[in-house]
């Protein structure tokens, strides 16, 4: 038996270093890479998964109208897919690998964390990517080569603030939040626009990332006697935050998921217990639109499963980003791309092939000019919709 | 109400502890007797709950019959893994043995990524959202099984130890191997049972909180982690000192997120640790 045991060894090292980057390879004719850097392991994995399932039937679709032309050439768009495994440093390591291999635009990554941490080598490396975190901070930061895909922050949490003290009239909230960079952005987003509003934030309670055990917290928060409480964390711990909670403070208080809470982790908790629970949908799951029935189809055709608004984002940013190196004419030239990727997102957007929830463009600092959105509450098993804006000056906020 | 409060915190910090002290005992069992800290072992935990959860959501299975399956499947996994992994390195320089457990640990996570990737998973459990109540006190029936199981469990591994001849042998192999080695016991048999049932307590461990916290691959890092704090606290190879280290672990998280701060609630191990190691650097059962 002892003769297995160099084996195993040398079998677990290798299993330690399987490669996790991968290529959407294809052949034939000229071909110009994108990369994609997602979060396929680590807490942030259900986002990644959309994520690179969204950036690939995107990549299709570009390849499908021709590809990306440049100078009058057709370029076949291909992917390089990195997995940052959701750790800021690995998602470091993705950009500058990037670099080296010549790509110079990409998708993601898309958590505030990771951006955070590549923006401070990205301008260096010159690499321009787009990324849907919603951290309003992220875009103040006055980096010239990061993109917003669509979503933002301050939309879904005014307006969650607004439905629950101007619509349902609660006025005591709590917050229960992850110790990242997205949330503690969404407490302070919160507690301001909720005060703004009329209500008070009466407690606030943390956790981190890997946590699953929310019940000393919980607890905690009980004793406070909140009518309502805000979760800013990921969708990763959305169904035992949501079953823990109605286990510790019954089904009165209202539970009020931020933009990470989606139908399908209402489901898995169960509809029953899930009864009271404010969601903030966006685009994806409120455009009615032929690319949006078309991209849910093939996406959930290809990969069994009912596509996420990160995917829908995910794609877009593709479509955009290819359709920016295109109006630029260069696919190095990242401040050239930069520049032309509002034209290129104002065209998509007139052409109705943008599914992910930004309409009529973005704002150099990320701000959204006009976002779909709206508020609802799961009420008798389905959702009720409260709410909804294209504007923020709808709520009385800017 | 702030006394309900306090006694919600103490029962959420029992039934956290009842988990922890499940897999301290699996680990505090292996080093006693292979002087090995086993970091594979919260890998074990994770496979239980994902072979329950399979069962349950494939075949159909009810959870207590999923559960049992999972701990006699993790029991073999246990023995191939003392006999193909850790044997060879018995008679190394205990350095080996712990890197070995490392490279398992990372080994493991990463082919249950590939094999089921990264997603977390509710294991379904008709006891999950069930909730009892009692003076302001509200507990799911799966939370209070979760305490009664473990407490079972623990119980049975007690009798086993002290009871049985198998279990006087691994107490006697855990004093002196060599004594025991010229007493005519088979020790390598000592070892591959104590990997078995370690491995299968882990298992029942994941499979007992999998509709409380959810199934995923990186679900053995933390009670693996807290383990280790446990059988510090507790003693390094003292069963009693798991069992009760499990238990003042939990209950100083949740007293310590309850009334200190949340933001620190894991810090709160540490610090416990650090404190008993000042007053008896042994820990709270070890031998001197």
């Amino acid at each position: 038996m002892k003769r297995y045991f160099p084996l195993g060894v040398v079998f677990s090292f290798l299993l330690l270093f399987l490669p996790l980057s991968v290529s959407a390879q294809t052949s034939g004719g000229k071909v110009l890479t994108m990369g994609v850097s997602a979060s396929l392991t680590g807490p942030a994995s259900y986002l990644g998964w959309h994520d690179k399932h969204g950036t690939i039937l995107g990549a299709e679709e570009v390849n499908e109208r021709g590809g990306v032309t440049l100078k009058g050439e057709k370029y076949r768009l291909e992917l390089e897919l990195f997995d940052n495994e959701t750790k800021p440093a690995k998602a470091v390591e993705g950009m500058r690998m990037f670099a080296e291999k010549g790509i110079h635009v990409c998708a993601g990554p898309q958590l505030t964390a990771l951006a955070y941490a590549v923006m401070k080598f990205n301008e260096e490396l010159k690499v321009l990517f787009a990324s849907y975190n919603t951290t309003p901070e992220v875009w103040e930061q006055g980096n010239k080569l990061i993109l917003s895909g669509t979503m933002n922050q301050k939309w879904s949490i005014g307006l969650a603030a607004y439905t629950a003290s101007k619509i349902l009239n609660l006025k005591r909230a709590a917050q229960l939040l992850d110790t990242t960079g997205h949330g503690r952005s969404v407490e302070k987003n919160f507690a301001a626009n909720f005060k703004k509003f009329g209500g008070e934030v009466i407690a606030v309670e943390w956790y981190d990332l890997n946590s699953t055990d929310f019940y000393p917290q919980l607890t905690r928060l009980k004793g406070k006697n909140p009518e309502a409480i805000m979760f800013g964390g990921m969708s990763a711990e959305a169904v035992t935050l949501i079953r823990q909670s109605r286990e510790i403070l019954g089904k009165k208080v209202l539970l009020i998921g931020s933009d990470y809470f989606k139908m399908d982790q209402l489901k898995k908790a169960g509809l029953d217990i899930s009864e009271n629970t404010l969601l903030p949908l966006s685009g994806f799951h409120i455009i009615d639109s032929q690319a949006r029935h078309d991209f849910a189809k093939k996406f959930n055709e290809r990969f069994k499963a009912v596509p996420e608004t990160y995917a829908a984002i995910a794609r877009d940013e593709i479509l955009w980003l290819s359709r920016a190196v295109e109006i630029a004419g260069t696919s190095t030239d990242v401040f050239k791309i930069r520049e032309a990727a509002d034209r290129a997102m104002a065209e998509l957007e007139s052409q109705g092939r943008l599914i992910g929830g930004a309409h009529g463009g973005f704002l150099p600092n990320g701000q959204a000019k006009k976002y779909l959105i709206s508020s609802n509450i799961l009420q008798d098993g389905k959702l009720v919709r409260l709410k909804t804006i294209t504007q923020l000056k709808e709520i009385g906020l800017e | 109400m702030e006394s309900s409060i306090f006694f919600q915190q103490v029962i959420n910090g029992l039934v956290i502890g009842s988990i922890y002290a499940m897999v301290a005992l699996g680990l505090t069992l292996i080093f006693g007797i292979l002087h090995i800290g086993n970091f594979a072992h919260g890998q074990l935990y994770m496979l239980g709950a994902f072979a329950t959860y399979w069962l349950v959501t494939l075949w159909g299975w009810n959870i207590w019959s999923s559960m049992l399956v999972a701990m006699g499947s993790m029991a073999l996994l246990g023995i191939v893994l003392e006999r193909v992994v850790f044997r060879p390195v018995y008679s190394a320089p205990h350095i080996n043995g712990l890197i070995v457990a490392l490279g398992l640990f990372i080994a493991l996570e990463n082919i249950a990524l590939i094999l089921w990737g990264g997603e977390e998973r509710t294991l379904p459990s008709p006891y999950a959202t069930k909730v009892i109540t009692l003076l302001s006190i509200s507990l799911t029936l799966q939370r209070l099984l979760v305490f009664i199981i473990s407490i079972l469990l623990i119980f049975l591994l007690y009798l086993f130890i002290q009871r049985t001849k198998m279990g006087k042998a691994i107490r006697a192999v855990a004093q002196d191997p060599e004594v025991s080695r010229l007493m005519g016991i088979p020790i390598h048999r000592i070892s591959a049972t104590v990997f078995a049932v370690s491995s299968a307590l882990a298992a029942a461990a994941g499979a007992l909180v999998g509709p409380i916290f959810c199934v995923f691959p990186a679900m053995g890092v933390t009670p693996i982690l807290k383990a280790f704090v446990v059988i510090v606290l507790g003693g390094m190879g003292s069963i009693p000192g798991a069992i009760f280290g499990g238990f003042i672990l939990g209950i100083a998280e949740s007293l310590g997120a309850g009334y200190l701060s949340s933001e620190y609630k894991d810090a709160f191990a540490f610090a416990a640790l650090i404190l008993v190691l000042m007053v008896k650097p042994s820990g709270l059962f070890g031998k001197e």
